[in-house]
């Protein structure tokens, strides 16, 4: 007799990554209404730029290394978004300045107009969600469009009350993380070693980091509830996702994991492969900027490969207590 | 460096010039006038008048006095690790060498600082937003030191006196009734000119958890400004300074000769050189340092130093024996302590006078101590990272700036309280030209990881390329400067400057104002103004004119104007390009012809055509530069023009603004006001230019297209939320 039993979690992302790269036209799709965005914020401070460089041939000069002293020049006489400039984020690490930003919530803090953006950003992804994971559950289909946008449209309510909850539950975890770190520095006090500290610090930090993931995780599981079986109510969705995260913490928190490894890695090659603002010809600028784009596809592929992985997850488990059932 | 020289020639020419300026230096004991060989013979006269002064066999009597000695301290002192106390007990042996007697003494008691929270300091922490302790305080976080007795020995036929009830404190710079850093002793008589005496003092200390690089971590300790501290009677009065948190300290050179006790493991650092070392029958310690001609004594213990040693040699320069106490975790970068520790011995000692004490200590501190970073006498410390590549200008830069202040700090004993610049600023500028002499350029380096909501920075270094992290924004530190422009006059006395502005005017505003000097007069002549200021001022306690008269007098140019702007102002500079603007200079409008005014219509002539076609058009160029700023400095304006031709203007830069007006074959190209970047001071370099037609506009394009791929990335990470 066939064994029935729940699916692997590098089976299932594997799964997931064949399914999503299958799709091209989803990861595109995703990828353009992000770069949208991107690229109104990009038009805007080019614009700031120029203005703010007038007829100084340090314009011409910018085309070189970046000059420091002009940079601070720059920010300092800016509050708009030229305030946000930072070395960090013209380098090629500007990817870990994001990372270490999802791990201390500072985002929230930043320039307004930019977080305005990005919160508007959210929205319109809380929406597109609606299509991704109803067409990844029924994932025989083509893509339509008109197809997808109107089951967007459909759970966009139930999603976005959702994301409402979690919120509160990413708010908390913030919150447990600003009195966490503080914690481990008094408790710290008196460590004269960086290397102890530091892994102090790191442990406080993959604290933070599973709490996240927890809600997130979460979420992600509940939405797929809300589709998979069409429930109304988010937050019964979301107490279903709890108990299927909390139901299956190898599984869930192992394919997340898996993940961002593997994303992990793609922000390294990602440093390693793009030129970095040294690079003065056209050419290069434009290379660079086409490695950005790949890696960002790349990293919206590992997201919807996630979220194909976790409904291949779910249907395993629905296939193995359907089975279990039966038996019984 | 001028023109035309190549650099090998520039060495040897500054290479032979410092030889000779070494030599003098060297010698300086010998040609000393006869009224300092008298005042020496009164000196020993009057000490050996002294009754019941300690004999010092540290001091070899022989061995020529460098500085003035009028301040002597012979201290013994016990550490307790539990209990984080210090007990004390020490001699002064002081001598009036003002022409005034005085009637008082005057102490520092620098750790009364952090007796409690409404101290000068710590109010000044507090406007500074500075605090080294974030949150609130425990007991056994704040720091003090008592004086549990004071008294005058007896000399001169006069009986010992106890002064303790004498005692009161003072709070000379504003009053605050509730500060405790200051207390003064009534004595029973005077103190005549030239006039010698003892004062026995004991006293108890709690060690704080660090303030100011000064207290304790876990079992590390650095103990510096740690006893009661006689301020500098200045003839008019006492200069004792309440302790302030933006500015340092100010003392007479001495003698010191320190026994520290300590328990057995405990690794030693301290100022001095190593005299003896005592293991007692309760399982202590103790060890005793003396050091000559310095102002400060600073010690520093722990059980996890691992103790290096190296030598500095030079040709032209003195030996000096290095020692380095590293933490373990740092060993990989002793070299590279050791290696900064040469550079800034050999730069300095070649620019302005060798270093004379024949040893020097380093201290890599502990992790999270904020003891990092500071100068004293033969001793400072550096501070580095784990993970800490070569190249990022860590810990070389700090290096060579503590390494530094051995000469403008240690050497030159400039009133810290007064005239921070003194010694800030001049090392600050020193630093910047002896780091990119030896290491170029350095590599912009950000440490990811930074814990949310805490004091400590970021972990994980990663070099940014790209990034221009040159001299003039290392060593100047502009950014710094620009925040505190027209905060303060830079003659306001250091102690009075609003407290965060106290970094940028002291430190930044100084390097700059000296790399503007450097550049406008050339290194080859500012060097030899400041190695005589150097020589003229060892072991003294110069003011700020004995530096511009010092200037002025080996430069042979009057700089008074350039001092009254930098100095004795708040002005800022900014020159720039208000508008630049090519056309054809064909007369257009009404002129007058033969038969009364001509209308001439305007030509349409888009190149340097004439209306036939040929070529041969003039074009008239007319070119605006501004000063927007208050200050007023000379400057080059810098015409270059589309084929190539350049032509420069000198401006006094005085007026407010001032139109030049070429006509030429071709059409302006671009106009720059400063072109050679002479005014490091000028606040806005952006405007310096004005490219009458841009090119390009690939440089925002590429900023912004960066720029966008981080957002875009941010775009993503925030999709994790929805």
């Amino acid at each position: 007799m066939a064994r029935q039993s729940k699916i692997g979690v590098v089976r299932a992302l594997f799964f997931g990554l064949m399914i999503v790269v299958r799709r091209p036209s989803l990861v595109v799709l995703v990828w353009l209404v992000s770069m949208s965005f991107a690229l109104v914020g990009g038009v805007a401070i080019e614009s700031e730029l120029r203005e703010a460089m007038g007829h100084s041939r340090l314009l011409d000069g910018m085309r070189g290394a970046v000059d420091l002293g002009l940079m601070e020049e720059l920010v300092a006489e800016s509050d708009g978004l030229i305030s946000t400039i930072q070395p960090v984020r013209l380098s090629s690490a500007a990817v870990f300045d994001n990372l270490e930003r999802w791990i201390s919530g500072d985002w929230a803090s930043d320039h307004r107009g930019l977080v305005a953006w990005g919160i508007l950003f959210v929205l319109a992804w809380v929406f597109l969600q609606g299509g991704v994971v109803e067409h990844l559950i029924e994932r025989r289909r083509q893509l339509q469009l008109k197809v997808f946008f109107a089951a967007s449209g459909e759970y966009f309510g139930r999603f976005l009350r959702l994301s409402i909850l979690t919120g509160a539950g990413y708010y908390c975890v913030y919150r447990i993380g600003k009195r966490l770190f503080p914690w481990i520095e008094r408790m710290a006090v008196d460590v004269t070693e960086e290397r102890l500290e530091m892994t102090s610090y790191l442990a406080g930090a993959l604290t933070v980091m599973v709490l996240l993931s927890l809600v997130h995780l979460v979420s992600d599981y509940a939405k797929i509830a809300l589709v998979m079986h069409r429930r109304r109510s988010s937050s019964l969705a979301a107490v279903s996702g709890l108990f299927q995260v909390l139901a299956n913490p190898l599984q869930t928190f192992g394919l997340f994991a898996l993940s961002a490894s593997l994303l992990l890695v793609l922000q390294l090659f990602y440093l390693w492969v793009s030129p970095g603002p040294e690079w003065r010809s056209l050419a290069v600028l434009f290379i660079a900027f086409l490695i950005g784009q790949l890696y960002l596809m790349g990293r919206w592929t590992l997201r919807l490969a996630r979220y194909a992985a976790e409904i291949q997850l779910v249907e395993s488990w629905t296939r193995v207590a359907g089975r279990g059932r039966r038996e019984t | 460096m001028p023109a035309g020289r190549s650099q090998e020639v520039y060495r040897l020419e500054l290479r032979g010039l410092l030889e000779r300026a070494n030599r003098i230096v060297m010698l300086l004991p010998r040609l000393f006038p006869l009224a300092v060989l008298v005042v020496a013979i009164a000196v020993f006269t009057s000490e050996a008048m002294v009754l019941g002064q300690v004999e010092n066999p540290a001091v070899d009597p022989s061995e020529r006095s460098l500085s003035a000695r009028n301040a002597n301290y012979s201290i013994e002192v016990r550490l307790d690790p539990e209990t984080k106390t210090l007990t004390g007990r020490q001699i002064l042996t002081w001598r009036n060498i003002q022409d005034q007697p005085t009637d008082e003494l005057w102490f520092h008691l620098y750790w009364n600082a952090w007796r409690n929270n409404q101290s000068t300091w710590m109010s000044e922490d507090r406007i500074r937003e500075r605090s080294d302790l974030k949150g609130e305080l425990a007991e056994g976080d704040w720091g003090w030191i008592e004086i549990d007795q004071m008294v005058l020995l007896a000399s001169g036929g006069n009986e010992t006196t106890d002064l303790t009830s004498s005692l009161r404190f003072a709070a000379p710079d504003d009053g605050n009734s509730n500060d405790r850093t200051v207390v003064v002793a009534t004595l029973p008589q005077t103190v005549n000119p030239g006039s010698t005496i003892q004062v026995e003092t004991t006293w108890r200390a709690k060690i704080p958890r660090t303030f100011a690089r000064t207290g304790f971590r876990g079992d590390f300790f650095f103990i510096a400004h740690w006893f009661p501290k006689l301020g500098v009677f200045q003839g008019t009065g006492w200069n004792c300074h309440q302790y302030h948190a933006s500015t340092e300290y100010f003392s007479d050179y001495g003698v010191y000769d320190v026994a520290i006790t300590l328990p057995k493991g405990f690794v030693l650092g301290a100022t001095g050189r190593l005299l003896e070392r005592v293991e007692n029958s309760d399982g202590s310690v103790t060890v005793r340092h003396v050091q000559e001609d310095v102002h400060a004594f600073t010690w520093t213990t722990s059980p996890n130093y691992i103790a290096l040693e190296d030598r500095f040699e030079s040709e032209v320069l003195p030996d000096v024996d290095l020692r380095l106490l590293i933490q373990p975790e740092h060993l990989e970068q002793a070299d590279r302590h050791f290696h900064a520790t040469k550079v800034a011995l050999d730069r300095y000692g070649q620019w302005y006078g060798p270093y004379p004490y024949g040893h020097l200590t380093i201290i890599d501190p502990a992790w999270g101590s904020g003891a990092g970073g500071m100068e004293y006498p033969t001793l400072f410390t550096a501070g580095t990272r784990l993970f800490n590549p070569f190249g990022g200008g860590s810990p070389e830069g700090v290096t060579i700036h503590e390494a530094g202040h051995q000469f403008w700090y240690g050497l030159i004993g400039n009133n810290e309280f007064e005239d921070a610049w003194l010694d800030e600023g001049l090392n600050t500028f020193s630093t910047g030209r002896a780091m990119h002499d030896e290491y170029g350029d350095s590599i912009y380096t950000y440490r990811f990881f930074v814990p949310p909501e805490t004091n400590v920075r970021g972990f994980f270094p990663v070099f940014l390329k790209g990034f221009r992290y040159s001299r003039s924004i290392y060593g100047s530190r502009l950014g710094s400067y620009r925040s505190t422009a027209t905060v303060d006059r830079q003659d306001t006395p250091s102690f009075q400057y609003y407290p965060s502005a106290a970094g940028g005017l002291s430190y930044s505003k100084t390097a700059l104002w000296l790399g503007t000097l450097e550049r406008y007069l050339g290194w080859d002549r500012l060097q030899p103004a400041m190695a005589e200021f150097f020589r003229q001022q060892l072991f003294s306690h110069p003011k700020p004119e004995d530096f511009f008269r010092t200037i002025n007098e080996v430069t042979g140019s009057d700089l008074s104007w350039f001092f009254d702007e930098v100095f004795r102002s708040s002005e800022h500079f900014d020159y720039g390009v208000g508008s630049a603007v090519s056309f054809p200079a064909d007369p257009e409008g009404f002129h007058e012809g033969e038969d009364g005014l001509v209308y001439r219509s305007p030509p349409d002539i888009p190149d340097n055509k004439d209306s036939s076609g040929e070529i041969g058009q003039v074009f008239r160029t007319e070119v605006v530069v501004r000063r927007y700023g208050s200050g007023i400095f000379p400057v080059d304006v810098l015409l270059v023009f589309e084929d190539g031709e350049e032509i420069r203007h000198q401006w006094d830069g005085a007026s407010r603004w001032r139109l030049f007006v070429e006509e030429r074959a071709a059409k302006l190209d671009y106009a720059a006001v400063d072109p050679d970047e002479i005014l490091l001071l000028d606040l806005r370099r952006i405007n310096n230019t004005w490219v009458v037609e841009q090119q390009t506009k690939q440089a925002p394009v590429k900023w912004a297209s960066r720029w966008m791929l981080w957002f875009e990335d941010f775009l993503s990470m925030l999709a994790f939320y929805g």
